[in-house]
């Protein structure tokens, strides 16, 4: 029975998307099931409606999307660690929930062991953006404004340990400043909160702050992390947060695809190779310039690397946050 | 605008994209008819689909899909009392028991004409107003959606309190339900037992399925037990259509429903729900003979429909105006919005005034195409529930099962028996359950908005409730004085009465 329901989807999805692949004697055989720890209509769930209409055509068999929302990724993170590790359940995360939120709150998986990564698609970056009738226009000015007036101002941020807040206690922790800090359910709620006044400054996506931008309702002030925004003529020529003196101030959202540590060797192998093939898929290049993004590949291997000492900086910052 | 208006009517002006809408309505409509499965989930898995047509295919597609989507949930919900979304959930108040009684026909053209005249309205009026639409929107913020859920509440309660004690009972445990889960503001789980699969909290589409489905199995197998067969329903009635003076009554219900959920649909996130349960309370209020809601009223199913549905119209507005989607639905617009290069946002509308119009004309349109083509399409669902009680009661227990599995997640089907066991029981124990559910979906909202108001306060949140938010305090301060009113009304009239003689 419990398959029923995956059946239909795929039936539906493969009639509808793709073309209904031949069956193949190797991994995969069946079609595999992609886990999103969110919820419909973010980007994470559009990237994947992208990407497993055109992955089918590489590895011959339909992935399915599940979102498993709620408990800040937990639920649906705590599905995938539970499920067979035989790589017919995937997961499409971000590094948050892959690296700092499972150290705050009591889970049964221990990401780095358990799961390995397939390949990072791209990742977001996080921009300083405040609304125009605010006094400072630069970084520096927005810090001695905090610094002259502690907890007036309010900044806003997308949810605790979510893809925004952690930019937000970073840039607290690197300037030496206090504010009043509003949580919110998601980038759109905290995007509508700076437009109606309600909050003053906060990080955003660029998808979300360039019409507002371009109206010229809110300001930028930097990016997040030591990277400029590649291919964006109105926000390429942003400082970066390393530029103005805050190396700490780091945090990108890497879109990254994980499977179990306990699947076979030599089938991951060839899910990150058939990742690595999807990058030069002419479909998917027109699909991720359609949905405002780059692609910023990076194979699992070498993200795996990566993993162990983030997980190490973010308990130190957790540390600091909670330590207060 | 007008030049631009009218650059929009000339791009609708070819067939196909009224093929593409009612393709949209009639699988939206399939889709939504089975229990358990989302019209979010359907729209999400169409997603793809619409990104290879062209944007004035596409799009109108996903509204299709949506607009039958959400009819084919109050299918389910009158026919077998499961309701697809918790913004028909009011709607199994009066659906089921209109089935049992042989009025399913009636009940779904009344669910159909009030769902789709009041969708209508409220696009129409979006349509017209979207400025100050947009204006409103900026200006209820969290302290103002707390207060307007608050004053909702106030409302419904209201009408409701047949059983006062039990129903505040009832709303505890709903709201002690709500809290299960992760606290949205500091990020910690709470209350989960050690349970991972509660760490999200109970999923809302198992717990209505368990409050309302499981129950009725139950008792219908014990009714059954007990001798009550005789009672027996001819069924063979159920494709009966509805009659004119049988609409008519409820026209004034429609029209004061879509009122209310045009102005509901200006809160982001909460809208359908509250609509239809305030369209509920309000028809039932107004109504001249309020003893009959509950136990199969026709005005039952219109007051809940026109509300969760007129909550269409503003939902878009700020999707349009400011690119936030305000629900899942929304969100996924958006997704295909964006995947045709359609940036919406402040300048929307002078840069691509013409597509834009049109689109929102297509949405329109798609209501007066629902009309006629749900109007043949829920013949064969009528005639489906044409059969004996004894089918009828294991399909509910089925699709039950069916409903809750379509998330997919095994541990949803152990959450759906205990809350039905459970709500079996308090069912035994004269427990009015729909507070409950009210309480279980508002908890979240309530709680999160009021803190959010605190940070916001930094201290003081009477002050900052009722004298720095003006609207928060018109609508807390009209509760309260409802509330008063109810109380010592009464009173007032008497001792009015008495100096009077």
């Amino acid at each position: 029975m419990r398959s029923f329901k995956y059946l239909w989807i795929a039936a539906l999805a493969a009639v509808m998307v793709a073309p209904l692949p031949a069956a193949a004697a190797e991994y995969p055989d069946r079609p595999i099931t992609l886990i999103i720890p969110l919820g419909a209509g973010g980007s994470h769930d559009l990237h994947a409606r992208g990407i497993t209409g055109i992955i089918s055509d590489i590895i011959g068999q339909p992935m399915v999307v599940k979102l498993v929302p709620g408990g800040s990724g937990m639920k649906g993170t705590g599905a995938f660690a539970k499920a067979k590790p035989d790589g017919y359940t995937l997961l499409f995360t971000h590094n948050a929930f892959d690296q700092l939120r499972p150290q705050t709150v009591d889970v049964s998986f221990d990401p780095v062991k358990d799961f390995k990564t397939v390949a990072r698609i791209n990742f977001g970056q996080p921009i300083l953006v405040a609304r125009a009738d605010q006094p400072y226009k630069t970084l520096e000015e927005f810090v001695a404004y905090a610094k002259a007036n502690p907890g007036k101002v309010n900044m806003g941020h997308s949810g605790v340990w979510g893809a925004t807040h952690i930019p937000t206690v970073q840039l607290l922790k690197s300037a030496g400043i206090k504010v009043n800090l509003i949580p919110h359910k998601g980038g759109g709620p905290l995007l509508s909160a700076i437009l109606s006044g309600e909050d003053d400054i906060g990080f955003l996506f660029s998808t979300q702050t360039l019409p507002h931008f371009k109206a010229g309702k809110v300001r930028v002030l930097a990016v997040a992390g030591d990277t400029p925004i590649p291919n964006s003529p109105e926000f390429g020529k942003l400082p970066t947060m390393a530029s103005l003196g805050h190396p700490d101030v780091a945090f990108t959202m890497d879109r990254i695809f994980m499977a179990p540590a306990g699947m076979p060797e030599k089938d991951l192998k060839m899910l990150r190779d058939s990742f690595e093939k999807l990058m030069d898929h002419k479909s998917f290049k027109r699909f991720i310039k359609s949905i405002g993004e780059n692609v910023m590949f990076m194979r699992g291997e070498e993200y795996d690397k990566l993993r162990p000492g983030r997980v190490d900086a973010y308990a130190d910052l957790i540390k600091s946050v909670s330590g207060k | 605008m007008f030049e631009s208006f009218l650059q929009g009517f000339e791009l609708l002006l070819r067939w196909d994209i009224y093929l593409y809408i009612s393709m949209g309505l009639v699988v939206g409509m399939f889709v939504g008819a089975m229990p358990g499965l989302t019209t979010v989930l359907a729209m999400a898995v169409l997603l793809p689909v619409s990104f290879n047509l062209e944007p004035m295919l596409g799009i109108p597609f996903l509204i299709g899909v949506y607009k039958g989507g959400i009819y084919g949930g109050s299918i389910s919900a009158i026919l077998v009392g499961i309701p697809g979304t918790g913004a028909s959930i009011a709607t199994t108040f009066d659906g089921p028991a209109l089935t049992r009684q042989g009025k399913a026909r009636k009940a779904l053209e009344m669910a159909l004409y009030s769902s789709t005249i009041a969708d209508f309205l409220s696009d129409v009026t979006t349509l017209f107003l979207i400025g100050l639409i947009a204006i409103i929107i900026l200006l209820i913020g969290p302290p103002e959606i707390f207060a307007i859920i608050i004053f909702s509440l106030i409302l419904i309660a209201s009408v409701s309190g047949e059983s006062g004690i039990r129903g505040g009972i009832a709303a505890f445990l709903g709201l002690g339900l709500g809290f299960i889960g992760t606290d949205a503001v500091t990020g910690a789980t709470r209350m989960t037992f050690g349970i991972e699969a509660l760490s999200g909290g109970i999923p809302l589409i198992p717990l209505i399925i368990g409050v309302f489905a499981l129950p009725e199995v139950l008792e219908a197998v014990e009714s059954r037990a007990s001798g009550f067969i005789s009672e027996h329903v001819d069924m063979s009635k159920s494709g009966e259509p509805l009659r004119w003076h049988e609409f008519r009554r409820s026209i004034r219900t429609i029209l004061r429903s879509t009122m209310i959920g045009t102005g509901i649909g200006m809160v982001p996130g909460i809208g359908q729900v509250v609509a239809a349960f305030v369209g509920y309370s309000a028809a039932k209020r107004a109504s001249k003979t309020p003893e009959k809601f509950g136990r199969g009223e026709l005005d039952g199913i219109a007051g809940p429909e026109a509300a969760n549905n007129a909550v269409n119209g503003p939902t878009l507005v700020p999707l349009l105006t400011l690119g936030i989607p305000g629900d899942n639905v929304t969100a996924i617009l958006l997704g295909a919005f964006i995947a045709h290069g359609i940036r919406p946002g402040p300048q929307i509308f002078t840069e691509q005034g013409p597509l834009i119009y049109a689109l929102l004309l297509s949405i329109i349109i798609a209501n007066v195409l629902f009309i006629f083509l749900g109007y043949v399409l829920l013949k064969p669902f009528a005639k489906a529930i044409q059969l004996k009680k004894a089918y009828l009661i294991p399909t509910i227990l089925a699709l039950s099962f069916v409903g809750t599995l379509s998330t997919g997640v095994t541990s949803d089907l152990v959450i759906m028996v205990v809350v039905g066991i459970c709500a079996y029981i308090l069912r035994k124990l004269k427990f009015d359950l729909a507070p409950l559910v009210i309480a279980f979906v508002l908890a979240e909202p309530i709680e999160y908005r009021l803190s959010q108001s605190m940070i916001y306060a930094r201290g003081d949140i009477l002050e900052y409730l009722f004298i720095q938010r003006p609207i928060a305090s018109v609508f807390l301060t009209a509760g309260i004085i409802w509330i008063a009113w109810m109380i010592f009304g009464p009173w007032i009239r008497r001792r009015l009465r008495t100096m009077g003689t």
